[in-house]
């Protein structure tokens, strides 16, 4: 976890994929690797004399992740994040580069042939509306990586939704009777499901309430622990990333434009681009200097019991505007209540910096 | 789901259908009188012995309307059979192949959506000769793209919604796609489709048995009953009105049915 990784270096090393017998060893085959990977998309045709304009999404990204690690991706909508992820997990190819995953090549494989990735590789996806079958059971959604590979069922929709914290009667309900929050713990567990050793989440808190994103944050941190996960975090949200992983890789325009340690790029970002995308984010930590996240956490307790607050969101974000108050910061860039609520790194009653 | 409500379309429309469907089935166990030539006076006016009147054969109306039901709901049957069958495939294939042969069936529905149904009814009665069986086929054929098309275009969204993405990182392939996410999410649409496209095909046995295309003499139909009242219209109008209001009433039915079939299943509207 606290692995110093150093920046990205581009290895010259061996390509020899252990075919047959993968496993998790700590030798240093990368869990994901990819080698100058292009995607382009051709934009239907518009005219019959010119040529259909072509859209390069991903632009020879050069990238490994190693086993265990927790890599972020931050970039703005449209900077290819979710093209790349789409092909480490076999949904897209790429127009041209290598992708492998544990060391076996997935970038000329048939859907028909990624049946092993599917037990390596899991996804959580970012709309817990609409990743989620309206017509399906709980059960049945948890189960379905088991049925389309096999794997006997056991108890293990009851052990995995126990896991993610929802209890088992929810087994047989539907996904419209639950709430976002928990429509991402049933996401969450069926990528779970065949035991991968890879977690791919894709934007797993963005269409969240403030309130909950914790709670799901600390799961996915939970589960990567518990089941010894290689993690890919896509985000556009600093903080959240920052919150999950070791090393993060900004993206722009489809491509990599800094990558590093999660501390490093933070303090000290390089590129233009990631000193621009920082600037952006509000810092809670102005309107809280000298003030602790115990104390933030008490006046959003005060404002839910009180008259002012119904849910927990509101109460949040009057606690939020007190605390501006105090500080003497007009109102103006909202603050990212994850900044204090999603900092690993602090304590509860740890002094925000 | 919780916040469904019924709606006045739904209620009057379904209303409609079970008359058309429970005239059918006492057809079966009870009519008035037999469906032959009666010893008794043509073209009587509704009366008490005759509920409905007799037609210019001195058949008993009644008897003619309820027997017509049957006639009614199978050509429905026969032709929405035939086109969902064939349509819903089409139409899931066409949303789920890659690129250019998606395009490619869709462009061929297309050349079949511009043939007139009963254009092509008329061409199927020539080549097979007539009867109820081989016009509702054609009827059914001619229906297959509106199938097609609203089933591709329910497939096209869920296909591309996370869930199905869900599925094939999950591992399960194309066929196992499409039974288990696109046609449990596309029945709704496939059920409404089906009630809009049985008054079609009521409305289009009927033309047809009046141009004399269809259901053959001796066989009860209301789109028949128009054509042999058509001579004395101008004496007994009844013999029209009452097979046009059966046909029209039965259409309206399955028209309501549909829209507030489609209102009801519609989660967008759910609680409203």
């Amino acid at each position: 976890m606290s692995d110093t990784g150093t920046p990205h270096d581009a290895p010259g090393g061996s390509e020899t994929p252990p075919h047959g017998a993968p496993g998790r060893s700590e030798d240093e085959t990368p869990a994901i690797s990819l080698r100058g990977v292009n995607r382009e998309f051709r934009r239907p045709r518009t005219s019959l004399t010119s040529a259909p304009a072509v859209v390069h999404a991903v632009r020879d990204v050069t990238l490994d992740i190693r086993p265990g690690e927790r890599f972020g991706l931050v970039g703005e909508s449209g900077s290819g994040k979710s093209t790349l992820l789409r092909m480490m997990s076999g949904l897209d190819r790429p127009t041209s580069g290598e992708i492998h995953i544990e060391g076996q090549p997935i970038q000329d494989s048939s859907a028909r042939r990624l049946g092993w990735l599917r037990r390596r590789l899991q996804l959580v996806f970012q709309d817990p509306m609409s990743s989620l079958d309206p017509r399906m059971r709980i059960r049945e959604i948890i189960s379905e990586p088991l049925v389309a590979q096999g794997i006997p069922r056991g108890s293990k929709v009851d052990d995995l939704l126990e896991r993610v914290g929802l209890s088992t009667d929810a087994a047989l309900r539907f996904p419209h009777q639950f709430s976002g929050g928990q429509r991402q713990r049933i996401s969450v567990a069926r990528a779970l499901a065949p035991d991968p050793h890879i977690l791919i989440a894709d934007e797993p808190v963005s269409a969240l309430d403030v309130s909950v994103r914790a709670q799901v944050l600390n799961l996915i941190d939970e589960v990567v622990d518990g089941f010894e996960l290689t993690l890919v975090f896509v985000s556009h949200d600093l903080s959240v990333v920052r919150h999950v992983c070791d090393r993060v890789a900004v993206m722009r325009a489809g491509e990599i434009v800094e990558i590093g340690p999660t501390e490093q790029l933070y303090q000290d970002p390089q590129h233009p681009y990631t000193q621009q995308l920082l600037a952006s984010v509000p810092r809670l930590s102005e309107a809280l200097a000298g003030r602790t996240a115990a104390e933030l956490a008490e006046r959003t307790r005060a404002a839910l019991a009180g008259e002012g607050a119904t849910d927990e969101a509101a109460a949040l974000r009057l606690a939020e505007e007190g605390a501006r108050a105090d500080a003497g910061i007009d109102g103006g860039a909202g603050l990212r209540a994850e900044d204090v609520r999603h900092d690993r790194h602090e304590d509860e009653g740890g002094t925000i910096a | 789901m919780s916040g469904r409500r019924l709606n006045a379309p739904l209620l009057i429309g379904g209303a409609l259908v079970l008359l058309v469907v429970a005239m059918a089935l006492v057809s079966y166990v009870w009519t008035p009188y037999e469906f032959k030539f009666l010893p008794v006076p043509k073209e009587q006016t509704p009366n008490a012995e005759h509920w409905l009147g007799t037609d210019r054969s001195a058949r008993d109306v009644l008897t003619q309307i309820l027997l017509g039901a049957r006639t009614t709901l199978f050509v429905g049957v026969v032709a929405v059979g035939v086109a969902a069958v064939i349509g819903v495939p089409i139409g899931i294939l066409a949303a789920m192949s890659p690129g250019g042969f998606g395009q490619f069936i869709m462009r061929g529905n297309d050349i079949l959506l511009a043939f007139p149904a009963l254009l092509l009814a008329i061409m199927f009665s020539a080549l097979y000769g007539g009867g109820t069986l081989i016009a509702m086929i054609a009827i059914g054929i001619a229906t297959i793209p509106a199938f097609a098309r609203i089933v591709r275009s329910g497939a096209l969204q869920v296909i591309n919604t996370e869930y199905v993405a869900a599925s094939r990182v999950a591992g399960h392939g194309p066929l196992a796609i499409a039974r288990k996410h696109v046609l449990p999410n596309v029945i709704g649409l496939v059920i409404v489709q089906a009630s809009v496209s049985f008054a079609i095909a009521i409305l289009a046995e009927a033309a047809l048995s009046y141009l004399g295309l269809g259901t053959p003499t001796g066989q009860p139909s209301w789109g028949r009953m128009l054509l042999e009242s058509q001579n004395v219209l101008h004496r007994s109008p009844h013999l029209a009105i009452i097979p046009g209001a059966a046909i029209a009433l039965a259409v309206l039915g399955f028209n309501l049915f549909g829209d507030g079939l489609r209102d009801y299943l519609d989660p967008k509207l759910e609680g409203r």
